[in-house]
């Protein structure tokens, strides 16, 4: 099943009827793959489905004129990666693959059916955009007000919680298989500086950083450097 | 990379001097000096939020152990 990932982190927050689930199946119209580094969408494309992300991790992006490139948002698998391409059309950035992507693809008009013909699935579907909203807010006050350690020690606390509401975590450790390069443009830091806080990190058993794949070792001691509140990624499940 | 250069930045601020083992890939020494500025900068920012003063230094080596290129920034601030 496709949705299965998708329908895991909106039954998280709310219940999925069996009908929901099926209509959200039956939406995606094929599958394309895409290779490690790729666009998946392009800045100023006006696509005519939004994207899936079924398995991979794929970064949201803007490229400045000096070439600079600032990540916006990471999604891993369940996340739609431009829901809101369905009303906004044109794209004001860029959607690479971090790792090899495997995207369902959901034509606008079936999005449109959907929303149509059932509400609460929409509602909830407006809820995964509010929230990637929200992300974004805290990304905002981490990048503005936190010190660039507790930014990189909230971004790792939140990609955990993430990863365990659509299963993906194992334990403490979720896969998180991208440069320090890449880490580097998602938290807006130079690279020698993220090089840093990562061996600080290391250094004070909070986390390790292996083979793609991170381990928080403490999370109660790096939700403390971060001040992290996960109130923002919606941890409740009620009727929406 | 075979062909693609290798850097290595030291740092070293108050408290402590950390060597960098693994190094990054970067174009040239050009690049390097601005990866080491733009470094400082930021670290300076943490710094000036802990410490009323402080000396920060960014040490760029290449793959031959030679000094590249060396970063230094020091601040403080006192009542007047």
């Amino acid at each position: 099943m496709l949705v299965k990932l998708l329908t895991r982190k909106l039954n998280f927050r709310d219940s999925v009827s069996q009908t929901e689930q099926a209509a959200l199946e039956a939406a995606v119209a094929r599958t394309e793959d895409y290779a490690a580094r790729s666009d998946i969408i392009r800045e100023g494309e006006r696509p005519s489905a939004s994207s899936l992300l079924i398995e991979g991790m794929a970064a949201r992006y803007t490229i400045l004129p000096d070439g600079a490139r600032q990540i916006t948002a990471i999604h891993i698998g369940g996340d739609f990666v431009d829901l809101h391409s369905f009303l906004i059309k044109k794209m004001d950035h860029g959607v690479l693959a971090l790792t090899p992507c495997r995207i369902a693809k959901v034509p606008h008009e079936n999005l449109r059916e959907l929303s149509e013909r059932h509400p609460h699935l929409s509602r909830l579907l407006w809820l995964s955009t509010l929230i990637d909203a929200a992300i974004f807010r805290q990304w905002l006050v981490a990048m503005g007000r936190r010190s660039a350690e507790a930014q990189m020690a909230h971004f790792f606390c939140e990609l955990l919680l993430r990863h365990r509401i659509t299963g993906i975590a194992l334990g403490d450790s979720f896969p998180l298989p991208i440069t320090q390069g890449e880490l580097a443009d998602a938290l807006g830091l130079s690279a020698v500086h993220v090089n840093r806080l990562l061996k600080e990190l290391r250094a004070s058993g909070l986390i390790a950083w292996r083979e793609g794949v991170l381990s928080i070792l403490d999370f109660g001691g790096l939700g403390d450097l971060a001040g992290f509140d996960p109130t923002y990624l919606v941890l409740d499940r009620a009727p929406r | 990379v075979a062909g693609v250069p290798r850097y290595f930045f030291h740092i070293g601020d108050c408290e402590r001097l950390i060597t960098d083992d693994e190094g990054l890939e970067l174009i040239d020494t050009a690049e390097a000096k601005q990866q080491a500025m733009r470094a400082i900068g930021e670290m300076v920012r943490d710094g000036t939020a802990k410490a009323c003063s402080g000396v920060i230094t960014v040490e760029v080596f290449d793959t031959s152990g030679t000094l590249r290129f060396r970063a230094k920034a020091s601040f403080s601030g006192e009542l007047a």
